[in-house]
């Protein structure tokens, strides 16, 4: 095996929960508010199950395949050419997907906090801190991930308690007013999200203990969460306009004021938030880097990792050439594209290796390792 | 030997990109000094010829204020702030003009107050304004908004007795929920809204004290009342707070009676609460706005005696019939002369009855006037406040039922 670092499922867990919500409390609330308006925080309880599917698809395929990942095992199911084939399918496209991550993050930043900075330097300065925790291996990435989180999680639980006095709860009604059609097209954002998901399927063969599943449920869940609680938070605040802001969740930081003078504090939740967004984007970075070690049977990832990371870089600049573009794709073509690789592609995967294990078993052959 | 050379080289190596990462950390194309940044404090447009503002803004001169601190006494030293203005096609138009004025960057960051000409506010298409406050990172979206009789610009250069600058006075005043105290974020929720009727409190300079003709604040004077952002009106502060208690935004009032004439009995609410409850019954539109208020007797200038419970009440009786009259001033102006829904009837019909308000939202206009509010006060004395009968009177005076 590449990776000889051994995390527990709590770490799992932890590593997923900022692997997710780091950039879904950026631009999601505003896109789903423009489908589901106040019926905004209902969204993201729509897509949980969604979310518990995938973590369920990849809990199969890890019993079914122990110790191998999505890269690894789509080839005992499909057979080498079509299983490699989908390899570089899926390679390429957590190439995209981390190209979409960093652009999410670096165009934040520059519109919130730095504009006349160049985007590149955002995005490298990232890339680079990353390459150093995907160098260190998947425990790296773990134990930063655990530092991280009480830092990631603590403003947005305390968000709500501060901007309390701003808050009409009124403008929560009517629940379903129209019916459960917007807030059902609204859900279809949060489900792109959960689809990060799929790089689960690279952390659970490392995992310690068998709890895999366990942590991964109460990862979904309190993702769940805590998108609700946010949106239900901006929708208090903002109501109405919620569509109009691009980041809501930074427009209710900016609202805080107590007693005049603990105000301004978004600077601080910007500072915490781009752990999360370490966090996540190591993630994304190490699935991609192993990925490509394992399809090429190469026996070290570590030499990939600067290379990747500087295609990563590229790939950022790529994806989209402005950010009205970037959030087209996500309403339109996203909807569609995310979900089905992440989604249905593992749910066809299970699928056969099922149908291949009912076959399997009445030979005494069996490659497939129960 | 090789080894140990090439575990030393690593370290070194590990200090130099240790030194590497400070220039990362400077932050140079977005770097701002204090001493280059000219912090606008408060904003005022106005409406020029054509489509163009005017736009003022007042600076803060940081010399003066660290020399105030340190103590040099009395009120001879120069002024804190520096107004400027310029016309400009919009904010960022006429920022970019004042730009030039200044040898420090602009910074809208503290800028806390945002005065709006009445000339401008009566033209309409405020939202092309408030767009800026909103887009830019800079202006906060929670700066407060005024309209101001007259021009705008002229509020900027009072210099307020009691406070560093005019913004800072507005600020407090509209705290006190004295009048519709609305932030930038508030304005626009209400342009969106259901009706698109917005609020904004109305200022006026204060006729100045002493010679000094500039010193002297602006003061609240009551609410301008807009549609689709364009003033359509302006109602006063008596018809103000009627307004406000039925918007369940009223803070600070007192209330008082003439239980027989020349007599007056005061009340310190401490509580009010208002709900608007709407119904739709064979297709009549109803709203039930129900009060609820309670508070402290803070002056009795009668003879009664507050203590019995039979006068509680009969003052309680008044209270309400005081409060009604109040509440129905707005209802009169506002929902009747303008036609206007400033009071959330909207939202509250859209809130119980969305496929109801679906139908009626293009006409809205048409259906309010036949909205009929009712209006169901209940008002209770909690206690007397540190005396029991009226102060200086003998005892045999005072009326006890």
């Amino acid at each position: 095996m590449i990776e000889k670092g051994k995390i527990s499922a709590f770490q799992m867990g932890v590593m997923m929960y900022p692997g997710i919500l780091a950039t879904a409390i950026l631009t999601v609330p505003s896109i789903t508010a423009t489908y589901a308006k106040q019926d905004l925080w209902i969204a993201p309880i729509w897509a949980c199950p969604i979310g518990l599917l995938i973590v369920l698809v990849f809990l199969q395929l890890h019993k079914h395949f122990p110790g191998k990942n999505i890269i690894q095992y789509s080839e005992n199911i499909l057979g080498r050419l079509i299983g490699k084939t989908l390899g570089i399918y899926y390679l390429f496209f957590f190439l995209h997907n981390s190209g979409f991550v960093i652009r999410e993050y670096a165009e934040f930043i520059i519109t919130s906090v730095l504009p006349k900075t160049p985007i590149v330097l955002v995005i490298v300065g990232m890339t680079l801190v990353s390459a150093f925790a995907v160098k260190g291996g998947v425990e790296v990435i773990a134990r930063s991930a655990l530092v991280f989180l009480p830092l990631f999680m603590f403003p947005l639980l305390l968000m709500g308690l501060m901007v309390l006095p701003e808050m009409e709860p009124r403008n929560m009604l009517p629940v379903m007013g129209n019916g459960i059609k917007p807030s059902l097209k609204g859900a279809f954002f949060p489900i792109e999200w959960y689809g990060d998901f799929i790089y689960m399927s690279f952390l659970l063969p490392f995992l310690k203990d068998e709890k895999g599943g366990k942590w991964g449920m109460i990862s979904v869940m309190a993702i769940t969460l805590t998108m609700v609680i946010t949106n239900l938070t901006t929708i208090f605040v903002f109501g109405g306009s919620t569509t109009e802001l691009l980041y809501p969740v930074m427009n209710v930081f900016r609202y805080i004021s107590l007693a005049d003078f603990f105000e301004h504090v978004e600077s601080i939740v910007i500072a915490v938030w781009i752990t999360g967004m370490f966090v996540k984007f190591s993630l994304i970075y190490y699935a991609l880097v192993l990925g490509v070690a394992q399809w090429l049977n190469v026996s070290d990832y570590k030499s990939f990792v600067l290379p990747i990371g500087f295609l990563q870089v590229i790939f950022s600049i790529w994806v989209a050439p402005n950010f009205q573009q970037m959030g087209q794709f996500f309403t339109t073509a996203g909807s569609f594209y995310f979900p089905s690789i992440q989604i249905i592609l593992p749910l066809f995967l299970l699928f056969v290796a099922l149908i291949k294990k009912k076959y399997k078993d009445k030979s005494p052959k069996s490659s497939i390792v129960q | 030997m090789n080894h140990f050379l090439s575990q030393s080289m690593t370290k070194l190596f590990l200090v130099l990109l240790l030194f590497s990462a400070s220039f990362l950390l400077t932050g140079c194309w977005d770097r701002r000094e204090v001493n280059d940044t000219a912090l606008v404090l408060g904003a005022a447009i106005d409406k020029e010829k054509g489509e163009n503002i005017k736009l003022t803004i007042q600076v803060l001169i940081p010399r003066a204020v660290s020399g105030g601190q340190q103590g040099a006494g009395g009120g001879g030293e120069g002024p804190t702030v520096l107004v400027r203005s310029a016309i400009g096609e919009n904010m960022a138009d006429a920022t970019s003009k004042l730009q030039t004025e200044f040898p420090r960057k602009i910074f809208w960051g503290h800028c806390k107050v945002y005065i709006i000409g009445t000339k401008l506010a009566k033209a309409g298409g405020l939202h092309k304004q408030i767009d800026f406050w909103l887009r830019h990172p800079e202006p906060r979206e929670r700066a407060d908004l005024f309209v101001s009789v007259g021009k705008a610009a002229n509020i900027l250069e009072l210099q307020p007795p009691l406070e560093l600058y005019v913004g800072q006075a507005l600020r407090k005043l509209s705290e006190m929920h004295i009048g519709m105290s609305v932030t930038v974020k508030d304005f626009e929720q209400m342009l969106k809204g259901d009706t698109g009727t917005a609020l904004l409190p109305l200022i006026k300079t204060l006729p100045p004290l002493t010679g000094n003709k500039q010193e002297t604040i602006a003061n609240i004077i009551g609410t301008a009342i807009f549609k689709k952002d364009k003033m359509v009106g302006q109602i006063d502060t008596k018809v103000t707070r009627g307004l406000l208690w039925l918007r369940n935004e009223v803070e600070v009032t007192a209330v008082t009676v003439n239980p027989k004439k020349g007599e007056t009995i005061s009340l310190d609410p401490i509580r009010e609460k208002t709900k608007l409850i709407p119904t739709i019954k064979n297709g009549k539109w109803k709203i039930l706005a129900k009060i609820t208020s309670e508070g402290t007797i803070v002056q009795n200038g009668s003879h009664l005696d507050i203590m019995s419970t039979d006068i509680t009440k009969r003052i309680e009786k008044e209270l309400e019939k005081d409060i009604k009259q109040r509440l129905n001033l707005p209802l009169i102006q506002v929902k009747n002369g303008m036609n206007v829904d400033a009071f959330g009837f909207a939202d509250a019909f859209h809130r119980k009855y969305p496929k109801e308000w679906e139908k009626v939202k293009d006409h809205w206009d048409k259906v309010l006037p036949q909205v009929d509010v009712k209006i169901a006060i209940k008002t209770r004395i909690r206690r007397p406040g540190l005396t029991t009968t009226p102060a200086g009177v003998p005892e045999n005076e005072v009326e006890k039922k």
